[in-house]
């Protein structure tokens, strides 16, 4: 029943950051608001936290697993906060339209924050990371899960984790074409590779 | 030059999808370390860092 639980916690935390790399990207398309190389910086950090929780999903959950999604989250907060202090000082302008009256990048610091916090709730209320039991059940570092694992919840990795995966492909896409080879510029107003 | 983290980091998620752990993380490190030279690239010059 607690494997199920933390199972159901770590697939509602990938759907979250999921949520947040959807919205951060449908702002992008429709309001046309081109990601700055910080934003695109914190988007990466969000994925690189995902990124933990999914192997989380497809693995089973792990100590080392929780360490990959703190360490990007305290990065990220780094990228966000230092785009925090770039507009903290009044007139020193801002970048973005700002959402229920904080910016992007304030909210991201936030997130960071929160998923720092979920980790700590998932870490306490697991266990089997500490305890070695993954080790114990069989896994291994490659080839195929044990037929108990893999049966158990497919949906509920299958989903969370496809998408996860198509969101980090069209932010890997859109920077692609609005950046190019290059470096991506402070300020961008237009895409690179398009007319 | 910045779409690169994201393109190993999508191969680190199908490596782990296709239960290659090692892989996976090691991806996942290489990715990090991106981020993080592109965050000194782009985003410390007005902050005056010596590295």
């Amino acid at each position: 029943m607690r494997d199920r639980s933390v199972r159901f916690l770590n697939a509602l935390a990938l759907l979250g950051i999921s949520a947040l790399l959807a919205f951060a990207f449908a702002d992008q398309i429709i309001f046309s608001d081109l990601p700055c190389p910080l934003c695109i910086l914190q988007r990466l950090g969000f994925a690189l936290a995902g990124f933990g929780f999914a192997l989380n999903l497809i693995w089973g959950t792990r100590s080392s697993h929780y360490a990959l999604i703190i360490f990007a989250s305290v990065i990220g907060a780094t990228v966000a906060g230092r785009q925090v202090l770039l507009h903290i000082v009044p007139g020193s302008g801002t970048y973005g339209e700002p959402l229920f009256g904080m910016h992007f990048y304030t909210w991201a610091f936030i997130a960071f924050t929160m998923i720092i916090i979920w980790c700590g709730l998932l870490l306490a209320i697991d266990r089997r990371p500490l305890s070695h039991g993954n080790a114990a059940s069989g896994l291994r570092e490659s080839g195929p899960l044990p037929q108990s694992v893999a049966a158990s919840g497919k949906w509920i990795t299958a989903l969370p984790v496809s998408i996860f995966a198509l969101l980090i492909g069209l932010n890997a896409l859109s920077t692609f074409v609005e950046c190019s080879t290059g470096i991506c510029p402070a300020d961008p107003s237009h895409y690179e590779l398009l007319p | 030059m910045m779409a690169l983290p994201f393109a190993t980091l999508l191969i680190g998620l199908i490596c782990a999808w296709r239960r290659h752990r090692r892989w996976a993380i090691g991806l996942w490190a290489i990715t990090l370390i991106l981020m993080i030279a592109l965050f000194l690239l782009h985003a410390t010059d007005p902050l005056d860092l010596q590295f």
